[in-house]
């Protein structure tokens, strides 16, 4: 590189604002006698506008809600059930938003309505937690008296399709009991574990046909959850939990009950 | 700062966190499920953000932590294509301004990620190069030195895009 060509690194620096004003006010000075330099330095300015006009409409986007769902965690104290409403209120904001933009492009609402629904997340968590929060032994008809497979039939005749009964016992979780709850597509199941210290896992299922979603983690306040979904269900297993180990046991447990309802 | 002053602190930096990993990985939905990683993460850690340093390079060192874990992972998984050959391109007069941002968006994605990322910090999030060096954990003239190759690659690849049967001369 001969000595009256300004260096890579000035060059860059000076794009970037990285000089200090002398040492600027000098390089600027020299750019006019050496006109490839010069065309850098344009080209280079040139490549961050365009990536501004690439990418700077992402920032006007709705905040996607599983990431919303995800970022309402807060360790404040801030209640679950506000922790909840505020998660549902999110949502709504997020569809109005969807709306306007796609009125604005032109596409009938009536596009929206066939196209392939999403899991309403933001649905299954409020349902799957409020469920596990009020699971209390006696509300759920205990598992020892009927069987699993008294419990699988008590379920299917009231959910309208077979469903298989999950077991956690290799991970030291002990089936304790099993309800029918109203949703709003009809009935949804909830299946509550515990360990020997008492600690609960839950496992909500309700019917809903969309889109597959992989085991998905998500928070309410201090519970922690780990949903997906199959053509017309979707699961939620539930659990308060408080470290990242916790999480990982859940995720595990998330897996297991995925294979064994699946197959 | 309470804590749920730190974690609007933190929703506030999604739409940013949105827009580099985007760009970065070139997928919507992969890029939104490193962002949910961040925030989670993010959020399980707040009590190791110091008060009065940048969020925003924080968030960003978990998401690049995080993102490169990622990529150890698949690399060790599934074989790795490399991406050379330039996307088809269309020709279409008049539309100057369009087609230019079609051969960034499409040199830009046949960078390779290290001089994708340098450029993405420092050209589109405008971070200092000491903060991108912090992102990436990497020393500054590292970060210089790789902006500078960035820069000169991106416009070489833009250049080839758009002349495809001139041929460049190499220095």
């Amino acid at each position: 590189m001969s000595e009256d060509r300004i260096s890579d690194s000035e060059l860059n620096a000076l794009v970037d604002g990285e000089l200090d004003p002398a040492r600027q006010a000098e390089i600027e000075a020299w750019l006019a006698d050496d006109p490839e330099s010069a065309s850098r330095v344009a080209r280079y300015r040139a490549q961050n506008a365009g990536l501004h006009a690439l990418y700077d409409d992402i920032l006007n986007e709705d905040i996607p809600p599983k990431i919303a769902a995800a970022s309402q965690n807060s360790r404040a104290g801030v209640p679950p059930w506000a922790a909840m409403a505020a998660a549902i209120a999110l949502f709504v904001v997020g569809a109005a938003g969807g709306w306007i933009v796609r009125g604005e492009a032109g596409v009938a609402p009536v596009a929206q309505v066939a196209a392939a629904p999403r899991i309403d997340t933001q649905e299954l968590m409020v349902r799957a937690s409020m469920a596990h929060v009020v699971s209390h032994e006696d509300e759920l008809r205990a598992v020892s008296t009927s069987g699993k497979a008294g419990v699988g039939d008590y379920l299917a005749d009231r959910m309208g399709k077979p469903i298989r009964v999950p077991s956690l016992e290799s991970f030291g979780y002990r089936l304790i009991g099993s309800r029918v709850l109203p949703d709003t597509d009809g009935p949804a199941a909830q299946f509550v574990f515990a360990d020997e210290t008492g600690k609960k896992v839950s496992l909500y299922v309700r019917g809903e046909q969309a889109d597959g979603v992989d085991i998905t983690y998500a928070l309410a306040d201090d519970l922690s959850m780990f949903y997906w979904n199959d053509s017309d269900r979707s699961y939620a297993m539930v659990t308060r939990v408080d470290d990242e180990q916790g999480r990982e046991a859940l995720l595990n447990a998330a897996r297991m009950v995925h294979g064994q309802l699946s197959r | 700062m309470s804590t749920e002053t730190k974690r609007q602190a933190v929703v506030a930096e999604v739409p940013r966190l949105r827009r580099y990993a985007i760009a970065l990985m070139r997928d919507r939905t992969e890029a939104d499920d490193l962002v949910h990683d961040v925030v989670l993460r993010a959020l399980d850690k707040l009590h190791l953000w110091r008060e009065g340093t940048n969020m925003r390079t924080w968030l960003f060192t978990i998401m690049h932590n995080l993102h490169a874990n990622e990529m150890r992972r698949r690399s060790r998984m599934l074989d790795v294509v490399p991406m050379d050959a330039a996307p088809p391109r269309a020709e279409a007069a008049g539309q100057e301004a369009a087609v230019e941002l079609s051969e960034l968006s499409g040199a830009m994605g046949n960078l390779s990620p290290l001089h994708r990322q340098v450029l993405l910090l420092i050209g589109l999030e405008g971070m200092t190069y000491g903060e991108a060096a912090g992102v990436l954990d990497v020393p500054v003239g590292t970060v210089m030195s790789r902006l500078s190759r960035a820069r000169e690659d991106l416009r070489r690849k833009i250049d080839e895009g758009t002349h495809t049967a001139t041929i460049r001369r190499v220095k």
